[in-house]
């Protein structure tokens, strides 16, 4: 079987000329619309890598943090007493690596994008971000860190950022099934076109099919040379297909990248062509070929079946 | 080689159009079916090369009951018949040389084995000079003679012809029928399907003649005048 769906692409199947046809095997209407399930499914793919690797990278940016929080008391700033005593705990707590406190600057700079370039003074009292890093989440128990920190420090409290990466990698998640999802589709579409297309060369041709098997032909010869001609065209369709959809990646890339936030705002990654997705489209000709010549295979031998 | 016992043949739902058709055909005979214009000549000779099944009977072709094999088998039995079909059926955008490989690339040989010999088939009726032509620049004539090159050139053990000197002028059609008997000679079994009383009478042989959907078999002129053995075969008048 593997054989003969590698024999296209090896120059193999049949020897000699080619039986069928080049012209009216298929319409220029096949390739486009091949062109375009190609096309769709480079996005798909690309959808697909690009979501998940994005997620990889905002989630393991902040697996090993925690944030701890002190609300300041009613219009004053948090005395730095209940800084030390909430530094302290988390210092002695197992599996923390480190523990700092943001300063004022620093806890100002995260506020910039909401109000401007202000001054913050000391009149506006703003809570203490403690910034944790663990050595090992799993060691950290988060309850009993809780309690302890507000046994120290009335009104602290510790944001593991648990129902943030929970959120996030439930909508990846959901993102990279409708990817999938949409990827079936253009497969199942582009394997029902083919299914027609062979059908409606199996008709075109049924003089020169019917020759040849009552020459004797077994029906894998037949289907050979269907299979040389679709794969190639799978081929090619699949080919125009990913240089439509690196256009449209490119634009995208430029228009999303090109023009974004001055202060590098890193909520959203950019999405941009990696090596890996690069190398997942790459198999989209070739998935596309393939479909294409394992379609018509099996289209041609199910059709024989009913001649006598 | 062949027979067919009590056969029957109906298209759909319709009538039937062969009635228990019952003959054998021995290795290295040579016999014409006959029969008038839509006697049933072109069904019997599908039923022969298993382009159909019988709607009923037994057909053994080369010692197997074909009705027993599984489809799977049957190319290879397929290989051993040549055909020579009315209408030609060459492949348009196959050069002469090309059609007449054909049978041999489906066999599985490779061009430096048979390309010598195919040529000089080529030649031999006629046509050395066309071998790079497309059907669509021959003659009928032409077409026939490419037509019953690939039907040969796989040297089968039956060769199945259904009118083939109808497109040829009276002497190509001789021709044409000493290759036939030529090929009988060499011992393949030959059955030519035709309705021209001439070309019958050229070759002293058996008859299959059609009627009404049945078959008669009719001994060949020698024999009816005492002087036919039946195992003598066919193809003397062309010898």
């Amino acid at each position: 079987m593997w054989r003969a769906i590698l024999m296209p692409f090896l120059g193999g199947g049949n020897p000699g000329a080619p039986v069928l046809p080049r012209r009216g095997t298929t319409g220029t209407a096949l390739v486009i619309v091949m062109t375009i399930m190609s096309y769709l499914a480079c996005l798909a793919v690309w959808a697909g890598i690009s979501i998940t690797t994005a997620t990889q990278a905002w989630t393991s940016g902040i697996s090993n943090t925690v944030t701890v929080q002190i609300k300041p008391p009613e219009d004053e700033p948090v005395p730095q007493s209940a800084i030390d005593s909430a530094l302290s705990v988390l210092r002695k707590t197992p599996g923390i690596a480190s523990a700092n406190a943001l300063q004022a600057k620093d806890t100002s700079k995260l506020l910039q994008p909401w109000l401007g370039n202000l001054v913050l003074g000391p009149e506006l009292p703003l809570p203490v971000l403690i910034d944790v890093k663990l050595t090992e989440r799993s060691q950290v128990d988060f309850d009993k860190l809780q309690r302890e920190l507000e046994k120290a420090v009335p009104g602290a409290t510790v944001d593991d950022h648990t129902r943030w990466t929970a959120r996030l990698i439930a909508v990846s998640r959901s993102l990279t099934a409708i990817s999938l999802t949409v990827l079936a589709l253009v497969l199942t579409a582009a394997m029902a076109i083919m299914v027609f297309a062979t059908r409606a060369g199996l008709m075109t041709h049924a003089g020169i099919v019917e020759i040849l098997h009552f020459s004797g032909a077994q029906g894998e010869f037949i289907a050979a040379e269907f299979e040389r001609h679709f794969s190639r065209l799978g081929l090619r369709a699949g080919i125009m297909g990913l240089l439509l959809a690196l256009v449209t990646l490119l634009i995208v890339h430029f228009m999303t990248g090109a023009g974004g936030d001055a202060q590098g705002f890193s909520l959203v990654p950019r999405l941009s062509l990696s090596p890996v997705t690069f190398f997942g489209l790459l198999l989209v000709p070739i998935a596309a070929a393939i479909v294409a010549t394992i379609t018509a295979r099996l289209t041609v031998l199910r059709a024989l079946e009913t001649m006598p | 080689m062949l027979s067919f016992e009590n056969v029957g043949l109906r298209y759909d739902v319709g009538p039937e159009v062969l009635h228990d058709i019952s003959f054998t055909l021995d290795p290295g005979s040579f016999h014409f079916l006959t029969g008038r214009s839509g006697a049933g000549k072109t069904s019997a000779l599908r039923l022969m090369f298993l382009g159909l099944r019988p709607t009923r009977g037994t057909i053994r072709l080369f010692g197997y009951d074909i009705s027993q094999l599984p489809a799977r088998e049957l190319p290879p039995l397929r290989r051993r018949i040549g055909i020579v079909f009315q209408d030609f059926r060459l492949i348009d955008h196959l050069t002469a040389y090309e059609n007449v490989t054909l049978p041999l690339r489906i066999a599985g040989f490779r061009e430096p084995d048979y390309a010598g010999d195919v040529k000089e088939l080529l030649n031999w009726v006629g046509l050395g000079n066309r071998i790079d032509a497309t059907p669509d620049s021959l003659s009928g004539g032409e077409k026939q003679r490419v037509a019953i090159a690939r039907a040969v050139v796989a040297k089968p053990d039956l060769l199945l012809a259904d009118e083939p000197t109808g497109n040829v002028d009276a002497e190509i059609g001789r021709r044409l029928l000493y290759l036939f008997a030529e090929l009988n000679r060499l011992g393949t079994s030959v059955v030519i399907a035709t309705h021209d009383r001439s070309l019958v009478e050229l070759i002293d042989a058996p008859e299959l003649r059609l009627e009404n959907g049945r078959l008669q078999l009719l001994e060949p002129p020698s024999a009816r005048l005492g002087s036919w053995t039946a195992s003598a075969g066919a193809a003397k008048g062309a010898s």
